[in-house]
């Protein structure tokens, strides 16, 4: 699995994973369908959907795997745009959902600041890092509050 | 591969693989999202959106074997929402692109025999057959310049119908004596999909893997 800031959920795991799916499929959509280039989507103008895909697939398999990857500050990054992107096409989610994620999950310190440079060899592939702390959250409390609450507007919360 | 009505173009074969993969993709996302149902967007209303994963996933192996494989009008009239359903949203293709490509390089189906009922269980297989496909004389960019983009050409009007469609509507027409084809584990280069035994399976036995 991924290193996060605490143990995952299996409500995260799966978004996240699918997120990923989502959008390594979308990089390789046929190119004669007018390919609607993803890192566009994504804002990562330093990277183009071939890097992408590998990123994103590298990031796939290590949350699928039993060890735990930690990965760089570059490719956190990359996992909070195409948890962005993936949660702006659903239905009921308030808009504040990724931020109540990253705020969860990513680490305190992440340097948005990469988003403007390239990324280099290693934000291809995962170190092994430690296993992280425990979760003393319940799955759907949390699930709940990360995807349903506007923590800044009670009155746009989503009936769940 | 999947047994169309021509030899497909690689460029054909990519597309309804992609739009397999993404079918398949659709049908996972998280309850959480709270997506419309897969089988509602794509107006199967007659199956779930596991049966439609099943399905699309029994294809997609298929079409990535070294065999012939043929799609039972259900599997047909699947792929036909897919294919819609992929290119619809697309800038700069066709409104009448799955419509070419149908006429192009998909039997026949008989809405009335499928349209107000599920799939029986035979028809989440494609079932072996030893039938050469027909040649495909289009030249390939012009194929796909036709099929995807209506741009005609006076080289792409080859009919693609041959005396094997007979074959094909007695097969249909059968009772299927050829038993269901188990697919077994497909490795391709970067995704592995994992099928049960035939049948209507549930969809929590098919499962994906970049």
């Amino acid at each position: 699995m991924l290193r996060w800031k605490v143990k995952p959920n299996p409500w995260f795991q799966e978004l996240m994973q699918w997120a990923l799916y989502q959008t390594i499929l979308d990089c390789r959509r046929p190119r004669y369908l007018c390919s609607a280039q993803i890192h566009r989507d994504l804002t990562l103008s330093h990277m183009d959907d071939g890097e992408v895909d590998i990123m994103c697939t590298a990031l796939l398999r290590a949350s699928k795997a039993g060890a735990c990857f930690r990965p760089t500050t570059y490719q956190f990054l990359v996992l909070s745009r195409v948890l962005d992107r993936a949660i702006n096409w659903s239905n009921g989610i308030v808009g504040s959902a990724t931020d109540s994620i990253i705020d969860r999950y990513f680490p305190d310190s992440l340097p948005m600041t990469d988003a403007g440079r390239r990324p280099v060899v290693g934000d291809f592939s995962l170190m092994l890092g430690d296993e992280p702390p425990l979760n003393v959250s319940l799955p759907d409390e949390e699930r709940r509050t990360c995807l349903f609450v506007d923590p800044n507007n009670d009155e746009d919360d989503i009936p769940y | 591969m999947l047994r169309w009505k021509v030899a497909p173009h690689p460029w054909f074969q990519l597309l309804v693989q992609w739009a397999l993969y993404t079918a398949i993709v659709k049908c996972d996302t998280p309850p959480s999202l709270r997506q419309r149902p897969v089988h509602d967007q794509l107006g199967l209303p007659h199956m779930t959106d596991g049966d439609i994963r099943l399905m699309c996933s029994n294809m997609l192996v298929a079409s990535k074997s070294g065999e012939n494989y043929l799609p039972k009008e259900y599997g047909f009239r699947v792929i036909r929402s897919v294919l819609y359903w992929a290119l619809t949203s697309l800038p700069g293709i066709s409104s009448q692109a799955t419509n070419n490509i149908v006429q192009r390089y998909c039997y026949d189906v008989v809405e009335e025999d499928i349209r107000d009922r599920p799939p029986d269980q035979v028809e989440y297989v494609a079932h072996s057959t030893g039938f050469r496909q027909a040649d495909n004389t289009t030249d390939p960019e012009e194929d796909e310049l036709y099929c995807l983009f209506g741009i005609a050409s006076g080289a792409v009007d080859a009919d693609p119908r041959s005396s094997f469609d007979e074959a094909v509507a007695a097969h249909y027409g059968s009772n299927l004596a050829v038993p269901g084809t188990t697919f077994e584990r497909i490795t391709s280069n970067s995704y592995e999909i994992n099928v049960s035994p035939t049948g209507r399976a549930r969809s929590s036995s098919v499962s994906t893997s970049f």
